[in-house]
């Protein structure tokens, strides 16, 4: 005697194999598929937007960094901070060839962020003076296999005016 | 009098020179004490990613190297102070996963492989006892008809 409709019996197999097939291969796949890290920049609330425009030469003004790692283990961060023009930008491959001017490290476990309040000088000549300076963050690594920092290829740069600094 | 004030002087330079060379001596030791000990937290940090890479759970340990890094950038010496021995506690524990993590990882792996190893034997008794425990419920939930004629 049979109780159960066949067709009802295969649905349900049909069901259960595609569930178990699908649990298991979400078990047994890589935890990081894309490996990344990213930096972001954000105003001195720690909000998207609102950036200062018009700075004063000489003066220390606040932003915040987001950074996050998603590269599979646990990663040694530094952010550069360096001051320059549209034309000693970063790319992908290459850091700016401006000096460096403070130095943020970080260390994040893999799927960590962490956004952080940082206070930056306006240190530039004269020169910038009525001029749009880029104000450039740039992600470092600390490579395991090399044992040396090496530029990430990721930055983040805030086009400010400069202005000179009122007379107290 | 002159001789006195000869003395008093010569004192004076001496007490001077003590003091500058003590001075140059500690902040000497001190730059080369907050040298050595990043020197060491990158070692220690080295060692905790490579642990990382080959997948042992080091978050505890992350945790107290997150410390450490904090309290070398402060730089002050009571901060440096206690980095060092920050650093004696977190490469105590570095060194017991270093030890362990063969067993670690054998342990996680057949965690792993026995869990989908189970997910995939579910369509499998599925197949046999689901029918089987059909019948049985259909029956028990009849069995108080009566069969007529």
């Amino acid at each position: 005697m049979n109780v159960l409709d066949d067709e009802v019996f295969a649905v349900l197999m049909a069901i259960i194999i595609v569930g178990s097939v699908f649990a298991a291969a979400q078990l047994l796949r890589p935890s990081v598929v894309e490996p990344f890290t990213a930096i972001g920049l954000l105003n001195e609330e720690c909000r998207i937007g609102d950036y200062p425009s018009k700075v004063f030469r000489g003066e220390n003004i606040t932003l915040c960094i987001y950074l996050y790692n998603h590269i599979g283990y646990p990663l040694l961060m530094q952010v550069r901070y360096k001051i320059g023009t549209n034309t000693t930008l970063p790319t992908n491959t290459t850091p700016s060839p401006m000096p460096t001017m403070l130095i943020f490290n970080k260390m994040l476990n893999h799927g960590e962020n962490n956004t952080f309040r940082i206070e930056v000088p306006i240190t530039v000549s004269e020169g910038f003076v009525g001029r749009r300076a880029a104000l450039i963050f740039e992600l470092w690594i600390y490579n395991l296999d090399q044992g040396t920092w090496v530029y990430s290829g990721r930055w983040n740069h805030l086009y400010v005016e400069v202005l000179e600094s009122p007379i107290p | 009098m002159c001789v006195a004030v000869d003395r008093v002087s010569i004192a004076a330079l001496v007490l001077l020179t003590v003091l500058v060379i003590t001075l140059s001596l500690s902040i000497s030791v001190h730059a080369v004490d907050k040298d050595v000990l990043w020197d060491r937290f990158l070692d220690l940090y080295m060692r905790t990613a490579i642990l990382g890479r080959r997948g042992v759970d080091v978050s505890n340990i992350v945790g107290g190297l997150k410390k450490v890094l904090e309290l070398l950038e402060s730089g002050d010496i009571t901060s440096l102070e206690k980095a060092s021995e920050l650093m004696d506690e977190v490469e105590r524990n570095i060194f017991f996963l270093e030890r362990n993590a063969d067993n670690m990882l054998l342990m996680e792996n057949l965690r792993k492989y026995s869990t989908a190893g189970a997910l995939l034997l579910i369509p499998l008794l599925f197949y046999y006892l689901f029918p089987r425990l059909y019948l049985a419920l259909w029956f028990r939930v009849r069995r108080r008809w009566v069969v007529e004629e």
